[in-house]
Order: C-alpha cells, then sequence, then structure tokens
C-alpha cells in the first residue's frame, strides 16, 4: 500500500523525500516505470501553436457579429422612422391650419355664421374664406362678391377685398366687390375703409362707392341691404352694373343694341319674377325688351 | 456559488480568452484520445466555430464542457465506421548520441512494444497517463480538464502505468 502511494506521489510530479525514494528505487518495477515515463514524450502531440489557430478561427468568427450589428441598425432606422411619420400626421391633424370657404352660385344667396356668432349673408356668385383658428385674436375675412355683415363685438374685424379693406368695431354693413366696382354700405356704427392708401371712415347710414376708380360717396336710409328682402336697389348708378346684377340674379345673359351703360340708374327689381323685374328696369331708361331662353336683347323701340 | 458576469460568450475579447485557455488541452486531449490520424486541430477549429455560432445560449461556465462535448463529439461521429487504429508519431530522441546499430533496433523494437501497449490501454487511461506523463500536468490539471475528481485521475493513470509495465515487460 505504501509503494502504491510512493508512485502516485511520483506519478503527480511531487518531489519525494531521500526515504521515498529510496524506497521507490528498491521496488520490483522501477527501471520499467522510468523507462516508460522517458519515452512517453516520443508521442508527443503535434505542436500546436494557440496564436496561429486563434488567427485562423477568426475568419469565421467576424462576419458572426456583423449580422448581428446591421439587423439592429435597420431596426433602429425604422424607429426612427416611424416617429417621423407619426410626427407628420399629428401636425396636419391637430396644427394645420384649416381654411373655411363658403360660396354662392349665381340666383342663390346664403348665410352663414362665424365663430364668433357674426353673421354674414352671401349675395349671388360670392364667396368667403376664413380661418377658424384663432378667430376670437385674429378677425380676418376675405370677400370676393357682394356681402352683407352683422358683426359681433370683439377686437378689430377686417374684411379684405381685392379692391381695399373695410375695418370695423362691432356693427353691421354690406360690402359689394364687383369688376370695376367697389361699394361700402354702413346701417350701424363706424366703418373704416382702406382703399389705396386712404382711409374713410363712415357713419351710420352712408355710402362709400368706387367706379372705375372714382371716388363718390352717398346716403342711405336703409337698415339693410334691400337684396336680403329679394330686392336689389340703385342709386344713380352707371346702367351696366344693373345689367350684371341682373345676370347673376336670374342667370341669364343680356345684350343691348345701341344703349348707352354709362347712364345713371335710379330704381330697383325683385329677384322673384323676371318679368316684372326686366319691366323695372327697361321702362324707366324707355327701353324694350325680349326673351329667347336665357337669352335677353334690350334695345330701343 | 457566484453568479456568471457573463450570460453568453458572444463578446469577442472573451471567446479568443476562452481559445487561449482550452485549445492546446482541447487538442492534446483529441490527439491522445483517437491518435494521429484524426486530425485534432481541425476539431478544434470546429468545436469553437459551433460555440461562436452558438454563443447565445452557451454561458461562460458552460463553454469548457461544451468544446469538449463537441470535439469528442464530431471526432466519433467521423470514426463511427472505421476501426479505431492508433498509431502514435515517432520522434527521433534527440539526446541519445551513443547509436550502435543494436541500441538502435532494441529502441525500436522497444517503442512498438510502448506503441502497442498504448493502444490496448483505455480511452480514459490513455488521455490521462499521456496528459501527466508528456504534458507534465498535476493530477489537479487533468482533473479539471476531464472534469472528474482527483481520485479517479490517480487512479487511471495508475492503472495506465501499471498495464504498460506489464504489456511491455512480459512481451
Amino acid at each position: 500500500m505504501k509503494e502504491e502511494e510512493i508512485i502516485h506521489k511520483w506519478l503527480d510530479h511531487e518531489e519525494l523525500t531521500k526515504e521515498e525514494l529510496e524506497a521507490f528505487q528498491h521496488m520490483e518495477g522501477y527501471a520499467s516505470f522510468m523507462k516508460i515515463s522517458e519515452n512517453a514524450r516520443t508521442f508527443k502531440s503535434p505542436t500546436y501553436s494557440i496564436p496561429e489557430e486563434l488567427e485562423k478561427i477568426k475568419a469565421y468568427t467576424k462576419p458572426h457579429k456583423k449580422v448581428s450589428f446591421s439587423t439592429s441598425s435597420i431596426r433602429m432606422i425604422m424607429r426612427i422612422a416611424a416617429i417621423f411619420i407619426l410626427g407628420i400626421g399629428m401636425y396636419f391633424t391637430f396644427f394645420n391650419e384649416s381654411t373655411i370657404t363658403k360660396q354662392t352660385l349665381i340666383s342663390e344667396k346664403a348665410s352663414t355664421t362665424l365663430p364668433d356668432q357674426t353673421m354674414v349673408t352671401l349675395n349671388s356668385l360670392s364667396s368667403v374664406r376664413y380661418k377658424e383658428k384663432d378667430w376670437d385674436e385674429n378677425r380676418k375675412i376675405e370677400l370676393d362678391g357682394e356681402a352683407y355683415f352683422k358683426v359681433a363685438k370683439g377686437k378689430k374685424f377686417d374684411v379684405i377685398t381685392s379692391a381695399g379693406i373695410v375695418r370695423v368695431l362691432g356693427t353691421q354693413f354690406a360690402v359689394k366687390q364687383r369688376k370695376d366696382y367697389f361699394e361700402v354700405i354702413c346701417y350701424e356704427g363706424l366703418v373704416r375703409v382702406l382703399y389705396k392708401n386712404k382711409t374713410s371712415e363712415l357713419p351710420a347710414g352712408s355710402i362709400f362707392r368706387v367706379v372705375k376708380g372714382e371716388v363718390s360717396n352717398s346716403t342711405t336710409s336703409f337698415t339693410k341691404p334691400s337684396w336680403i328682402k329679394n330686392r336689389s336697389v340703385f342709386n344713380s348708378t352707371p346702367y351696366r352694373y344693373i345689367l350684371r346684377e341682373f345676370e347673376r340674379q336670374y342667370n341669364v345673359k343680356i345684350t343691348t343694341k345701341n344703349i348707352d351703360q354709362d347712364k345713371l340708374f335710379t330704381g330697383n327689381f325683385v329677384h322673384s319674377d323676371i318679368q316684372t323685374a326686366l319691366q323695372s328696369i327697361t321702362i324707366p331708361m324707355r327701353l324694350e325688351y325680349k326673351m329667347n331662353d336665357n337669352h335677353v336683347t334690350l334695345y330701343h323701340p | 456559488m457566484p453568479k456568471d458576469l457573463f450570460d453568453n460568450v458572444c463578446e469577442e475579447k472573451l471567446f479568443s480568452e476562452l481559445f487561449q485557455k482550452h485549445a492546446k488541452n482541447l487538442h492534446d486531449f483529441i490527439y491522445y484520445k483517437y491518435g494521429e490520424h484524426v486530425d485534432a486541430k481541425d476539431k478544434v477549429q470546429e468545436a469553437f466555430i459551433k460555440l461562436w455560432d452558438n454563443c447565445q445560449k452557451i454561458p461562460l461556465q458552460k463553454a469548457k464542457s461544451f468544446l469538449f462535448t463537441v470535439a469528442n463529439n464530431i471526432t466519433l461521429n467521423e470514426l463511427k465506421h472505421n476501426t479505431v487504429k492508433l498509431k502514435y508519431q515517432q520522434i527521433a530522441h534527440p539526446y541519445k548520441t551513443n547509436e550502435n546499430p543494436e541500441f538502435i533496433l532494441e529502441e525500436k523494437e522497444y517503442l512498438q512494444k510502448y506503441q502497442n501497449a498504448l493502444a490496448k490501454l483505455t480511452e480514459a487511461q490513455r488521455v490521462a497517463f499521456l496528459l501527466n506523463r508528456i504534458e507534465g500536468k498535476k493530477h489537479k490539471e487533468i482533473a479539471e480538464i476531464l472534469n472528474i475528481s482527483r481520485k479517479a485521475v490517480e487512479k487511471r493513470i495508475y492503472g495506465a502505468i501499471e498495464k504498460l509495465r506489464k504489456e511491455i515487460d512480459r512481451i
């Protein structure tokens, strides 16, 4: 038993004591053990270079990491893109200023109420545009055509037309802007008209009119535009504008024969009956008319 | 038991360290176990590549046993249809200078016997014995490499040298 322990110790590369060494040397198999141990070296494994082998394996292990990196970066880009798309969507949903347009066709009238309860009545073939956002802070409305405003009290209220700007503070007034023709009638309160860098103030019952660039002032005793009650009233207005208004109200085409369209006309016509209306505008001017479908011809008798 | 700092071995630096630590032992283990006709270098490479491909699933603690198991299995798969033939490379003794023909013949005969005796050892005995005698490893180190107890290593090596002595001396 002691012998075996000594052999174990020797095999474990431990230093033997003098006694143990002596005992070991007297053992039966000592010479054989030594020879076996010595000759084992002849069976040594081939040389193995760790750095060399590591270099070889790196060719296989490198791409692995790259793949995992590229997939994660694509994912990252997708995430960023998704946030951008979401943001753009939110912007258009919540922050974009929506413009509201209201318009009328020939022989049509319409009323609309603005966010602050201001009433707007549109005559035929007219349109208004305004932005709903911040309306109470910034009351601006674009007008093309003819409209009557009953403005709620509040901050300044601008009506912007291609001819000029009308600025008021809680009042009732009508604006008519047609080709070569711009007219503002104040029915209540005070209206300020900005026309070609000049400011005019209109008290209640005043009319501000520009015909072909010529400014004129007059007065009215009406409290509302007549067209609201389906009647067009004119006061010393060139005849051509009466005819154009007539065309808008009845959707007809008027041609004239040798008639001076610059003659002034005072009178009115109704919007409900074309025969009566035609008589209203021809008899005072000593004219006669012929009607053929949507075509009306005016002539001297 | 302290918790492992790394739950996988995907880190390249960690992988290199593992290679430096285990590659040589793994190579020797395969070589002494199966002999020269198995390309031990190749098996080491394959085992480490497998480790890298599966790095997500393997904690650092399990890496060594994974490598040894995989290398062993790869080698066994290759040998499946061959009977294991053990042949060891012979290296001339550089330290022996007195070379009379008789001695050389004797020496050659002895090594032949040695070779046959080694082939008759069990794989377990052979690996432990050669790691001990050739690579100069202590029992404790071999126990770590093979994942067995120190006592078992002692037994295998002692068994191996006794068996070799009997084989060589008898004939």
